[in-house]
């Protein structure tokens, strides 16, 4: 048969939209920067500059990307189920304040510390996520505004831990103590930042594609989330995979901010996420909710985020016109499916605000 | 030629000019002919029924008629004029109303809030709900409705008095015509009689009322002519006083060969696979869906369940699919006596169900054709391997179904959604022989199939029995219980007649089906 | 407990509820015709945002209010043309407007203000007081000695409910919600009345948006929202999707924001973190407590698709 022509044609079915969203979004916000006051080549040059520049810069990108490969995926698990994470950031702030709580506790060897710690901050982003999860399966309330307040309740317990009973025993800045050395991810490079945890983030990413697309549970998981009725119907606990999937999701968003404070920032303070819970949703959508995408779509947002220092500095254009581009990919790309792809008819699972 | 010409409608005594005709009208779902050329006349002052099976294309012309289905060929004329109606409003406003079996009411709104858009006055803004009670109060005096409470909500209200909230809101405004699709389906015999004393008003104001039905017995107590179709055309008109039960039940059903499967081997029937007793189910609304129903289907054996959509079909199917708890009673699954019920338990306990919605319920639409064939939790136990799934093995797997099941599809790999109803329809029988069940409940199996794609399914379970299998037939088309049951109960009311064996008379089974001879009770 | 304390208590709940009053009876709007707005906090910013903006410059704050309620209009248009021009996924654009506003709002405030350490200030929105009653005990200054924009919300409070229960353009409203095909069947054009429903919303949202900045905080703060946004989608469930259950629920909000003062004010030596947290637990404590109780509409939440 045309086998190539069709493969081809699925191939360009799934980048499609991906790409034409992106030229969607660079024009528009080509647009913004220009009505800012900015000119639009150059800043888009300082940015590209910025990301890809040098070594160091590409180390950046890592850095960056890191952890929105761990949310971004986190996402892509919990879209695919029909499951709407929003609570991202907060879960991701709980695995931080396990990792910057332990870490600076814990007097093991890294070769045991390490994991033991990583896997306390991927059990406090599950645990989390798992409050919404209880409560959406118990009492039927919606994981959107559940997942939503679980965020801002994080955002508070964070300033609170940081004033307060973990605050660094100088005692001068809201921050925790600085993990241990030996629990601290180790660099790649001698003279760069990007550290082992972007190799894990690959392997999450890994992961993730084989328990979605080789394992019993990946495909129950996806039966539920495209129709539950049928699934259920099939003999597959539909509310049990929905269940695992966002407790999964929010352990994932959770090594998203445990690795970061362990291999980057060291310690645990206010304003620590640039929003990484909410780019992950854009993550998710860009790469077409699969793990490889995802992981395109992330180093494409890292790179966004590790060049926008050098917009800014370069072009006097605000870094945060990151959130336009990325809302403005989300809204191109959901405009140019016409909705066929999250749509709310037929048998998807209606978000139920209740 | 669409007609006989000796079925050429004789006019009613006091016809003018028909008020409204269709002539020649056609429309084609993909292979399937709904209406292959009807022409019929309508008449001031008339009750005229059309009578025909499922699929026999009766709500697709009245739908053509009320503007919801687009026509592929043909005219419509009201007053002698061709109009085109675009859509319901349109049809409204040439003075046609038609109420649905589905109704289009809003449950948590007072009847009087249903019916304020109908009668408020054009320019009004402000919700008078006074005055809309009068209006709706001197309409429905008018017609002899009785509405009840006007303020009660639509959710508790039950369902006669529906549709007679439905009527009124199709008879508000200038109507002449009022369609009513199968409206007695839903109703006791008390309220049907009330339905007809109405009709009965409504005629001598002179209007015309189209009535859809499979029930005889109502058509000719009711109407003043009868129109058969068949197959989406006409195969006869007659005057009511003129025409007899048995002529009108052979019409319908008609003298051709029944679509065979191959005829069945007579085999010796094996140990009681299915044993229901006493099974009762209490729905939402507290109404007994099914009602003490009692019934055994032996190894190698069909058995179909006839009768009319909403007799506790859907609720005896959710039973046997796991999704619903009985409320009385037992029932035994290849000897053992069943305790849980959810898909996975009857699953494993060896039962397989062909849904009766294969989009909705049966497929996964996004999914490839072989992520759809390995839907099932005991093919999903068979094929892992630990806690993945090969995908060799699922490959090989569906493959060969669509080999043996003949589906027809552009690979493995393309999502359910492209195949056609028919394949579709193959790829959830093919999926749910493959787990060698040893009970098969298949629900209006061949819903939308085309004849070939009907054969296949029918083969299909034919020789799943030939193996050992027991067969529950579920379905609302005679043809098909028919074509291949060897016992036939109906199922009416939530209580289930006892069985006929075959050869099964035909026009005895339309009548039970219909009600006529209420061995049933209810 | 003293009087002034109790004054004091009631000023700050009203303060605290009028955002949500006016964010809520926006998603009222919207939920009645079918449509979840997860995009409110956006809205809601860009209100905040428009308002203060304009008040800078212009001086007047009625202005701000203004301008903030045709932002939040436009906002509500947008989301519209994907969520009911598209067929988008509710949740999704909703989301996608949220980052699309704090993005907007945090560029156009740099652009204009440059990257300063003080905040901008203006003059608040002046009060009015109505004579006598603004001299009741407890409440009378809360309620009535209020700013034009708080007056607003707690008259929309009887209108809106009149409004939905009682004209013919409610009633429809209310059809959308239930059963979009059976009111398209009766004449009721459903893309239009969603996309107005939709509109309606962002413009509430923004003039509660414009309360924070222009009343209530006379600032703007990149992220002032703080999720009042998303409390406000709790506010319409706790009120049961009626206006007058809605204002009980802000109220309820609103205290249990503000409790967080008069404790500070006590001297009570609990970390304040905690009370900020209040409004968001108690959302989910109210939601647990609520499961299956209300009744949403009954289309909510879902697209519709004219055949």
């Amino acid at each position: 048969m045309g086998n190539l022509a069709s493969r081809l044609r699925r191939v360009a079915r799934l980048l499609g939209p991906s790409l034409l969203s992106l030229l969607v979004a660079l024009v528009a916000s080509g647009i913004v920067v220009a009505l800012a006051g900015g000119n639009p080549a150059r800043a888009f040059l300082a940015l590209m500059q910025g990301a890809f520049g040098s070594a160091d810069s590409l180390s950046e990108v890592g850095v960056k990307t890191c952890p929105l490969l761990f949310t971004g995926i986190a996402m892509v698990i919990a879209f695919r189920a029909g499951v709407w994470n929003i609570g991202g950031e907060g879960q991701l702030l709980l695995g931080a304040i396990a990792m910057a709580w332990l870490g600076s506790r814990l007097a093991l060897p890294d070769w045991l510390g390490l994991p033991l710690v990583l896997a306390a901050a991927a059990m406090a982003g599950g645990g989390w996520a798992a409050l919404a999860a209880v409560l959406k399966r118990q009492r039927a309330v919606s994981e959107v505004i559940s997942t939503i307040m679980l965020n801002f309740v994080a955002l508070q317990l964070v300033s609170y831990l940081v004033h307060g009973p973990l605050m660094e025993a100088a005692g001068q800045y809201p921050q925790t103590d600085a993990v241990s050395a030996a629990l601290r991810l180790p660099r790649l490079f001698a003279t760069h930042r990007l550290h082992l945890g972007f190799l894990i983030a690959l392997g999450v990413a890994a992961l993730a594609q084989v328990l979605l697309f080789r394992t019993v549970l990946g495909y129950q998981m996806r039966a539920a989330g495209l129709n539950p009725v049928a699934a259920r119907l099939a003999g597959i606990p539909a509310e049990r995979c929905a269940f695992l999937a966002l407790v999964l999701s929010g352990a994932l968003a959770g090594l998203a901010g445990g690795v970061e404070v362990s291999a980057v920032t060291y310690r645990l303070y206010e304003q620590f996420s640039p929003g990484w819970g909410f780019t992950a949703i854009a993550v998710a959508l860009l790469g077409r909710l699969n793990p490889g995408g995802a992981v395109v779509a992330a180093l494409f947002f890292g790179a966004l985020d590790a060049g926008s220092f050098s917009m800014q500095r370069a072009a006097g254009i605000s870094s945060v016109l990151v959130s336009i581009i990325q809302a403005t990919v989300i809204f191109a790309l959901v405009a140019v499916e016409g909705g066929a792809w999250l749509a709310t008819t037929r048998a998807r699972p209606e978000p139920s605000v209740l | 030629m669409p007609n006989d010409p000796a079925a050429i409608p004789a006019p009613p005594p006091n016809a003018g000019q028909a008020l409204l005709s269709v002539r020649g009208l056609r429309r084609n779902f993909g292979a399937v002919a709904a209406l292959a050329g009807v022409d019929l006349d309508f008449y001031p002052g008339e009750i005229h029924a059309i009578l025909g099976e499922n699929g026999a294309g009766k709500s697709t012309l009245m739908n053509a008629i009320y503007g919801l289905v687009r026509l592929d060929g043909g005219a419509i004329l009201v007053d002698g004029r061709p109009v085109h109606f675009g859509g319901p409003l349109d049809a409204r406003q040439a003075g046609i109303g038609m109420v649905h079996q589905e109704f289009a009411l809003f449950e948590v709104l007072t009847v009087s809030e249903n019916l304020a858009l109908a009668l408020s006055p054009a320019r009004e803004w402000r919700l008078r709900l006074d005055r809309v009670a009068a209006a709706a109060g001197a309409l429905a005096a008018e017609i002899g409705l009785d509405l009840g409470d006007l303020d009660a909500r639509v959710e508790t209200l039950p369902v006669g008095t529906r549709q007679r909230l439905e009527i009124l809101k199709a008879l508000s405004g200038q109507t002449r015509i009022l369609i009513l699709d199968e409206p007695t389906a839903v109703l006791t015999p008390v309220e049907t009689a009330q339905l007809f004393r109405m009709l009965v008003r409504l005629r001598a104001r002179g209007g015309t009322v189209l009535f859809i039905t499979h029930k005889l017995r109502e058509a000719l107590e009711v109407a003043d002519r009868v129109t058969v179709m068949r197959h989406g055309r006409v195969v006869r008109t007659v005057r009511a006083a003129e025409a007899s039960e048995r002529a009108l039940a052979e019409a319908m059903v008609g003298t051709e060969p029944v679509p065979a499967a191959a005829p069945r081997p007579r085999q010796p029937r094996g140990a009681p696979l299915l044993r229901i007793e006493e099974l009762s189910v209490v729905d939402e609304r507290a109404i007994r869906a099914v009602d003490a129903l009692s019934l055994e289907v032996r190894s190698g054996e069909i058995v179909g369940i006839a009768g009319v959509d909403g007799n506790g079909q859907w609720e005896l199917f959710q039973v046997l699919a796991g999704l619903r708890r009985p409320t009385a009673g037992s029932i035994h699954l290849a000897g053992t006596l069943l305790t849980r019920f959810s898909p996975e338990d009857m699953i494993q306990a060896g039962a397989s169900t062909i849904p009766p919605d294969r989009q909705r319920q049966g497929l996964v639409l996004e999914m490839t054709v072989a992520e759809n064939l390995i839907l099932n939790c005991a093919l999903l136990a068979r094929l892992a391997s630990g806690p993945f799934l090969p995908r060799a093995a699922s490959r090989s797997f569906a493959g060969a179904l669509v080999q043996r099941y003949v589906i027809r599809t552009d690979g493995l790999d393309v999502p359910a959604a492209t195949l056609s109803g028919g394949n579709q329809q193959r790829l959830v029988v093919a999926r749910a022989l493959s787990t060698d069940p040893q009970l098969l409940v298949a629900f209006n199996p061949t819903r939308g199939l085309d004849f070939a794609a009907t054969g296949a399914v029918h083969r299909a379970c034919s020789q799943a029995c030939e193996r050992g299998a027991a067969l529950l037939l579920i379905s609302t088309d005679l043809d098909e219980i028919l074509g291949l049951s060897d016992r036939v109960a109906v199922l009416y009311r939530g209580k289930l007649s006892p069985s006929l064996e075959s050869p099964l008379p035909a026009e005895r089974l339309g009548a039970l089906m219909a009600g006529v001879h209420e061995d049933a009770g209810g | 407990m003293d009087q002034a304390i109790l004054t004091g208590l009631a000023a700050s709940t009203v303060t605290m509820a009028v955002p949500l009053l006016l964010a809520a009876l926006g998603e009222l709007i919207a939920e009645r015709s079918g449509t979840i707005n997860i995009g409110l906090e956006g809205m809601l910013l860009m209100g905040a945002f428009t308002a203060l903006i304009a008040a800078y410059f212009s001086g007047s704050s009625a202005l701000g209010i203004g301008l903030a309620v045709g932002a939040g209009a436009l906002f509500g248009l947008l989301m519209a043309y994907f969520v009911v021009g598209a067929n988008a996924n509710q949740v999704v654009a909703g989301a996608a407007l949220n980052l699309l506003a704090l993005g907007l709002t945090g560029v156009a405030y740099r652009a204009v203000f440059g990257v300063t350490g003080s905040a901008i200030t203006v003059r608040g929105a002046p009060a009015f007081s109505v004579p006598v009653l603004r001299s009741l005990p407890v409440f009378g200054a809360a309620v009535f000695q209020q700013t034009l924009l708080g007056y607003a919300s707690f008259v929309l409070v009887p209108l809106l409910a009149f409004a939905l229960a009682r004209t013919l353009p409610g009633l429809a409203l209310r059809m959308v919600g239930e059963n979009p095909r059976a009111a398209e069947a009766q004449g009721v054009h459903v893309k239009r009345v969603r996309t107005l429903a939709l509109v309606a919303c962002g413009a509430l949202a923004a003039a509660g948006g414009a309360f924070l900045s222009v009343v209530y905080a006379n600032t703007f703060v990149e992220g002032m929202s703080a999720g009042r946004g998303f409390i406000a989608l709790a506010v319409v469930i706790v009120g049961r999707w009626s206006a007058w259950g809605i204002l009980l629920a802000a109220l309820f909000f609103g205290l249990a924001s503000s409790l967080q003062f008069q404790f500070q004010a006590l001297g009570v030596a609990v970390p304040y973190q905690l009370f900020l947290m209040l409004p968001y637990v108690l959302t989910l404590v109210v939601l647990a407590g609520y499961a299956g109780r209300a009744r949403p509409p009954a289309a909510l939440g879902q697209g519709y698709r004219r055949d």
